[in-house]
Parts: C-alpha cells; sequence; structure tokens
C-alpha cells in the first residue's frame, strides 16, 4: 500500500468546484470546501442535499464532471479518481454500509481491511497478526474475543469495529483523513462517547475527519467546523464556536423553525390511562427477551429504549408475527394472540415498520405504488384481476396524504431519499387501518424535516386511538413522543418511566445502567 | 438471491435520464432491433432460402415448445430462484406420453397426466426449496439428473416411437389458419402467462417475491406458497411441453432434453432487457426466442456446422446478460 506523503500546510482536504450530474438533475453544483489537517470538520445536509454524493465523489463509487478539483494532503486526486488513489492518499472511509463479512471473525474482518501481515512461505502468522489486530480493537478501547463472528455483534458493535480497522496501528503516524458516514446512526448514548473519544484522539495526531451526520448535538460536541450542504451547495463553512442548535437547523432548512420537533408533552392529555390494554404480554422468552411482562394500551405511545442488544428489536418482531418466542403467552384485544406469520398479525391489525428500511421495509426494485399497495391487494380488484389503474389511484392518494416526494407512483421505492422512504413504509401500514402499529427506529438516518413529519404523525396517530410502540435509541426521540418508557437491559425490564418523568436526562441514565426508580 | 439484473421496474419513470436519447432507446429496445435486423439481414443474404413464408412458419412451429420452455423458467426466475429441472422434466413427459398413447391411453388422459405429472415433478422441487430450504440451484439440477436416470430406466435407452397413435400428432401439427396448432398453443400460453404476471395478484406477490423477499414477508405476502406455485407451475407447463414434442414428432428420445435448457435461460435474460428492463417478461421473452431461432435458422441455412447452435446460444446468453447489467449500471449513474 503506497503512501503520499502530504504537503506541508496544504489541508487535509480540498474540494473545488465540484459538480455533478444524474441526467437533468445537478446534485452537487460548484461545491467548495477545505478540512484543515488535525481538525473535525462536520457536514451536514437534509437527504437529497448532496452529503452522500460527495462521499460517493471522493471515494470513486461515483465520477464528478470533469472541471472539479479534489486533492488530499494537498496532492490532486486525477479525474475520474478511484478508490485506489484515494486510499494511497490516505483516506479512509466508514460508510452507512460497513462492509463487514457477517459471517466471518472479528479477526479476517480486520485483516481484510488491513492485511495479514507479513506472511511465513505464504501462510498467515496467527500469533502476529493477532497482536496487530489486538492493538488496533484496544485503540478504540474495545476488548473483543477476536473470533467472535461479527453478525453476532450488535448493531453498535459493528459500527466500532469498521472505525477500529481503518483507525491505524497505535504506533501508525500517517497521516489520515478520516471520512465517517453517520457514524453514530444505530449507536446508542453510551457508546457515542466511545467514539467520540477516538474521533478526537485522531485529531490530535494530526489527522483530520469529516464526520457527516444529521445529528445536530453530536456535532457541536465533536466537531471543530461544521460545512452545511443543502440543494447541492455549500450554504456555509464555519466553526462551530458560538452556533446554536436552532441557528444550524434553519441553516440546513433554509427557513426559520420555531420548534425542531414537535412534543407530545404539548397535547391534550385524553383518557390515556384509564383503557384496557389492547396487547398483553406475559412472560414472553425470546434469544435475548427473558420473561417479560408487557401491557399495551389504545392511544398510547409506548417506548422502548435500552442500549444495543437489550432485546427492543426482537420485542417488536415478536409483536409483529415476525418471530416467534421461545416461551410466553401474548393476547391481542382480550384473545389469545400468537400469529405464525407478520401476514396473520397484519390481518389481525398490527403493522410493523421494521428497522431496516431498504431491506426489510421497502420491496427495492419496485414502485412506490406497488409497495404502498402491497400490504392488501383485495381492494384492488378480484383473485384473478389487479386494476392498476385502481391501484394507482390509492398510490396518489396516499402520495399526497403523506406528502411522498417525488410524487410519481411509478418511480421505483429504491430512488426515493431515506425519509420518504419511511413515509411510504408508514403510508403502506395505515392503509390497513391498523390498531396497533410497532416501530422499530424509524427515524434513524432520516432527515430532520422528515423527522418532524413523522413525528407528528404518530402523534396524530395516537390521538386518533392507535397504539403506537416505538423502539428507537435515540433518546431525545423517546423523550419527545413517548407516554410511557419502558428500559429493558439484557433482555429484562428494567425501569419502567412514565410522564410527566420523562427526560432525556432521564432516560440516558436509565439506559446506561444506572439505578432510576420507576416513576410511575 | 434475486436473478433479476436491475433494480428499476420501468424505465420510463426515469424522467431525467434524457442525457441521449440513442442509447436510451438503444437500452430499452435493444434486442428487438436487433431482431428486426437479423431478419432484415438474413433475408437480404439468403433471400431464396429465408425469406418465405415456409421459413417463418418453419422458425414459429421449431420455436414453440422452446417457448413455452422459456416461460415455464420465466415464473421461478420472476420469484428469485432457478429451475433447472424444467428440461429434464419435458423430456420425461415425453417419454411418458409416448408410453401411454402407446399403451392405448385416451388422448385427453394422456393430456392431462401429462401436465399433472409436470405439476407433481414441480411440487417436488417446491418442496425441497421452499420446505426444506436447499438452494434452488442444487435441489433442480439433482432433480434433473434424476430425471433423465429415470427415462433411461423405462426407454432402455431406445427411442420409443412404436404405436404412439397417429391422432397425436395431429394435436400439434394440424393446421390453422396457415400455422400448426402448436404456434398458436405456444402463443395462447404467452398471452395468459402475460395476464397472470402482469394483471393479477398472484403476480405481484411472485414479483415481490422476487425483488424483495424478507420485505415482501413482513408485508404479509406469502411468499413460501407463491414460490412453491411459480416450481409448480414451471413443472406444468415443461409437462405440456412435453406433450407436446412427443406430439409433434411422434417419438420421445430419452436422450433429449438438455439442449432446451440454456436457449431458455437466455431467452428469458434477453427478455429481461428489453420491453420491462430489469424484468423476467413474456413479451420480452418471446423476442429473445426470436432472437435465437432467427440467428441460428439463418446461420443454419447459410450453411453453418452442426456445432453452432451450441456456441450461438451460449454466447447469446453471455451478452444477453452482461447488456443487462451494462445498461442498469448506465441508468444508475455509475
Amino acid at each position: 500500500m503506497g503512501r503520499i506523503a502530504w504537503e506541508p500546510g496544504a489541508p487535509a482536504l480540498a474540494l473545488r468546484n465540484v459538480n455533478k450530474q444524474f441526467g437533468e438533475t445537478r446534485v452537487l453544483r460548484d461545491v467548495s470546501f477545505e478540512i484543515p489537517t488535525g481538525k473535525v470538520v462536520a457536514l451536514l445536509g437534509e437527504n437529497g442535499s448532496g452529503k452522500s454524493t460527495i462521499i460517493k465523489v471522493i471515494s470513486g463509487f461515483y465520477d464528478a464532471t470533469p472541471g472539479g478539483y479534489v486533492a488530499v494532503g494537498g496532492h490532486e486526486l486525477a479525474f475520474p479518481i478511484t478508490p485506489v488513489q484515494g486510499h494511497d492518499a490516505g483516506v479512509r472511509f466508514v460508510h452507512q454500509d460497513l462492509g463487514l463479512v457477517e459471517s466471518m471473525s472479528i479477526f479476517d474482518n480486520v485483516c481484510f481491511a488491513v492485511g495479514f501481515g507479513n506472511l511465513r512461505g505464504g501462510a498467515i502468522r496467527e500469533k502476529d497478526a493477532r497482536v496487530r489486530v489486538r492493538s488496533r480493537l484496544e485503540r478504540l478501547g474495545l476488548d473483543w474475543d477476536l473470533d467472535a463472528r461479527v453478525g453476532d455483534l450488535s448493531p453498535a458493535q459493528r459500527t466500532m469495529l469498521a472505525i477500529a480497522r481503518v483507525l491505524g496501528d497505535p504506533g501508525d503516524t500517517a497521516p489520515r483523513m478520516l471520512i465517517l458516514d453517520e457514524p453514530t446512526a444505530s449507536l446508542p448514548a453510551s457508546e457515542v462517547e466511545h467514539v467520540f473519544a477516538a474521533i478526537e484522539r485522531v485529531a490530535a495526531d494530526g489527522g483530520s475527519v469529516l464526520y457527516v451526520s444529521h445529528r445536530i448535538d453530536e456535532v457541536l460536541r465533536i466537531a471543530d467546523e461544521l460545512v452545511v450542504l443543502r440543494d447541492g451547495q455549500i450554504v456555509t463553512q464555519r466553526s462551530t464556536e458560538g452556533i446554536t442548535h436552532e441557528e444550524i437547523v434553519s441553516l440546513l432548512l433554509g427557513r426559520e423553525l420555531a420548534a425542531t420537533m414537535p412534543q407530545r408533552g404539548e397535547q391534550a392529555p385524553s383518557q390515556r390511562n384509564t383503557h384496557e390494554p389492547i396487547i398483553t404480554v406475559r412472560g414472553l422468552t425470546g434469544s435475548r427477551l427473558t420473561s417479560l411482562d408487557l401491557d399495551i394500551k389504545p392511544g398510547e405511545i409506548l417506548g422502548i429504549a435500552g442500549l444495543a442488544g437489550c432485546g427492543r428489536s426482537e420485542l417488536v418482531r415478536i409483536l409483529a408475527g415476525a418471530q416467534r418466542p421461545q416461551a410466553g403467552e401474548m393476547t391481542y384485544s382480550g384473545n389469545p394472540y400468537a400469529p405464525r406469520s407478520a401476514r396473520a398479525a397484519i390481518r389481525s391489525g398490527i403493522t410493523y415498520v421494521p428497522e431496516d428500511r431498504r431491506n426489510h421495509g421497502c420491496v427495492g426494485p419496485l414502485s412506490v405504488q406497488q409497495n404502498l399497495t402491497l400490504l392488501d391487494l383485495r381492494p384492488l380488484g378480484s383473485a384473478f384481476w389487479l386494476s392498476k389503474r385502481a391501484e394507482r389511484k390509492e398510490a396518489r392518494r396516499l402520495i399526497e396524504q403523506f406528502d411522498i416526494r417525488p410524487s410519481d407512483p411509478l418511480r421505483p421505492i429504491s430512488k426515493l431519499s431515506g425519509g420518504n422512504q419511511q413515509k411510504a413504509v408508514l403510508a403502506k401500514t395505515l392503509r390497513v387501518t391498523p390498531k396497533v402499529i410497532l416501530l422499530d427506529e424509524p427515524t434513524q438516518g432520516i432527515d430532520i424535516g422528515a423527522r418532524a413529519e413523522i413525528a407528528s404523525l404518530v402523534i396524530r396517530l395516537a390521538g386518533e386511538g392507535l397504539a403506537v410502540v416505538l423502539a428507537s435509541s435515540d433518546a431525545a426521540e423517546l423523550a419527545a413522543l413517548c407516554d410511557r418508557l419502558i428500559v429493558l437491559d439484557r433482555g429484562h425490564l428494567k425501569t419502567e418511566i412514565r410522564r410527566p418523568h420523562i427526560s432525556e436526562e432521564r432516560l440516558a441514565l436509565a439506559i446506561s445502567g444506572a439505578n432510576v426508580p420507576d416513576a410511575a | 438471491m434475486s436473478t433479476t439484473t436491475s433494480s428499476t421496474t420501468n424505465t420510463t419513470t426515469i424522467a431525467v435520464q434524457k442525457r441521449n436519447p440513442v442509447t436510451h432507446i438503444l437500452s430499452r429496445y435493444g434486442v428487438l432491433i436487433l431482431l428486426i435486423l437479423l431478419i432484415a439481414g438474413f433475408s437480404v443474404w439468403q433471400q431464396d432460402r429465408f425469406f418465405t413464408l415456409g421459413n417463418f412458419a418453419a422458425i414459429l412451429t421449431g420455436q414453440a415448445i422452446p417457448l413455452i420452455i422459456a416461460i415455464a423458467v420465466i415464473f421461478p426466475l420472476a420469484a428469485g430462484e432457478f429451475d433447472l429441472s424444467v428440461a429434464a422434466n419435458l423430456s420425461f413427459i415425453a417419454i411418458w406420453v409416448a408410453w401411454t398413447s402407446a399403451s392405448g391411453w385416451p388422448l385427453a388422459l394422456v393430456f392431462v397426466s401429462a401436465i399433472v405429472l409436470g405439476a407433481l415433478i414441480g411440487a417436488i422441487n417446491a418442496f425441497f426449496v421452499v420446505k426444506v430450504g436447499i438452494n434452488a440451484f442444487i435441489a433442480t439440477l439433482a432433480m434433473s439428473t434424476i430425471l433423465v436416470g429415470m427415462n433411461l430406466l423405462v426407454t432402455n435407452g431406445q427411442l420409443l416411437f412404436r404405436g404412439i397413435p397417429a391422432e397425436l400428432k395431429t394435436v400439434a401439427l394440424s393446421n390453422f389458419v396457415g400455422l400448426p396448432l402448436i404456434v398458436w398453443y405456444s402463443l395462447i400460453i404467452c398471452v395468459v402467462a402475460w395476464y397472470v404476471l402482469e394483471y393479477t395478484p398472484f403476480g405481484r406477490y411472485i414479483r415481490a417475491t422476487g425483488s424483495g423477499r424478507i420485505a415482501a414477508r413482513l408485508s404479509g405476502v406469502r411468499t413460501a406458497p407463491t414460490l412453491s406455485y411459480t416450481f409448480i407451475i414451471a413443472g406444468a407447463l415443461a409437462g405440456l411441453a412435453g406433450f407436446l414434442l412427443t406430439s409433434r414428432i411422434g417419438s420421445a428420445n430419452p436422450a433429449s432434453g438438455p439442449e432446451f435448457l440454456l436457449p431458455a435461460y437466455a431467452a428469458a435474460f434477453l427478455g429481461a432487457t428489453v420491453i420491462q428492463q430489469g424484468l423476467f417478461n413474456v413479451w420480452g421473452t418471446v423476442i429473445g426466442a426470436l432472437v435465437l431461432a432467427v440467428g441460428i435458422t439463418g446461420l443454419t441455412l447459410a450453411g453453418a456446422p452442426f456445432w453452432l447452435p451450441y456456441v450461438f446460444n451460449g454466447v447469446a446468453l453471455l451478452l444477453a446478460v452482461s447488456l443487462s447489467v451494462l445498461s442498469t449500471r448506465k441508468r444508475e449513474g455509475r
């Protein structure tokens, strides 16, 4: 692996007049910014602003329009940029898709990125290689069994592994331009700090970091400077000194926002706590859950919180019929509830918005229209006839109701931005008028505008009498929306917190393991 | 596991992609244009032999059964799986038809039993792939080997032709509006298959199962039964094709079968680059099958050697899949 020395005094990364077009659409317009060495610079922008495109241009995945200039450490990368060029110049990526092979071990995955070290007659020198891998992990404070299968790690752990393997050996002082794309998207609050500690270390060593994120609070915490992108153009590049959360939001959106997120507490409480539960869970046991008891009430937004691996997603999947429990009983509207498939749950009136929006929420190659109607085709014709006209009409209605953009129902859903995809998934599940809706990380990786829309929607649904279950690692979101929260810890119900005792601090404490007394 | 080679359903939706109308048309209708060029080319080159009604009728007649097999194969493909047993199925049922009709079974019974038996083979495939969970490629490959073995067992390696009633031949070859019935049968099957895939909920479930199986399942699609049905349909169509094969030739050859497999896939993949790019579709497959048939017939008429069809089909399949991949990549702007 060649390593090019950086020009002294040159910025770690410089872009000038970078343009990118897809057909008629200009996705990047004259993008120019610089990242000084040793600094952490955040790149902020809504979905569709062009953030991901910039990353893909730098990594060589997309070819920018000729005429632009991209340089690392003072060395220009010749267009068309190839990944090798960037790598040799010292650029390292941690993408949202971490690039880990789930069926293989931690050791193997790190070695894929890093090399197996010197070989002895063509064979791997296990001991030496292991020492190297271990030291890399320790740089981030990770003490793991190197033979553990990556597929068994939680999303949070996988992210940390992906970062650890590109950070370099402890003694490696070659300059690095580290580009992190939404690294904390699936990390709970306590583990985010580890990542920040590592990032700060990288910067202190003289390395430079480009931190792409939606999370304004994190950006304010970790970044020295921020660059705001809107509609493919750089709106501003400035230090994070003295700027407020609200100011950033208005830069991102281009308009003033009084409040960033709708708050549940502002709504007048209805008879929320007096209803009979619509779902009861007793003694639920799964691969992580152990003997969980729970009531879910109509008109209530119930939050499920906890560290990665606590069993949140498993609980939701079992409720949704996507997974069978090992033990336990559930009832639904008073009757025994043991769905044998997601379909059974849906027919009962329980719908599910999965955590993995792209692979489990949407059928990618199919159009928006086809996705929206997938839960129930019966109203669109008969068993022998599917009326495309009826389907389009229905799709248009939903697109308008949920403000899905672009509004072309025939567009493949994979081409929509994350926020619009999620709105489409929600529209799909709400179309069949469920009584219970289960949301797993519904706003992960989604821009502020769409998040606010989804939050308003969730509040409205609860107001209409639906029971909403919201599993999330976003403490702010949980604190803003939930009437009641349960915190899971390794499969056990640890704490339950009710409004008005819900606050982000209390929640963060409870999740991180502090003993917070039940507040009713 | 999805075998669709592109991630878009309909290129008319990519309104922004007006970059170059020529490449757009080429990539979307390329195969159709190729067909027209081939017909034109051979007609000029081999005027007397190629550009005759008799020749076109012969092409359509000869292409009827391969087309039915190609349609058979589209169903599991659209659901995301390969079925490699269709050709052996075809051959096995062809033997069955020869034997039962020679044994005096009424024709109607022979016909029904052919389809039922074919469907049964499809059901066994479905059992292993869906219920047990074996990789479809392996399961159907194994099934095809078993069927070939059974063919040889039953016929002792001999061609079956004794005692096959003459009226069987009429089923396939009686003329109707200038073309043998077999051509019309294949057309009807195309229309029905097209309707099922495009205009029924079942067709939608097939596409969902093939395009995003987990998301489909979580959306309430019964992916397991849907997948099973596609194998059964493929088997039933292969059985029908077997019946028609014996009917058309008047004999059944235990060694025949393999030569139908790859052309079917070549036609299906060629078809996925045209009409509905990125999705296996009926009319695209028809065009694909015709391209192959025209190509081979034209070259044969020009005096090409006996081994040419194999090479031609293989090259066509490689080209078809390559074009498909390249056109997807271009569309996604990479």
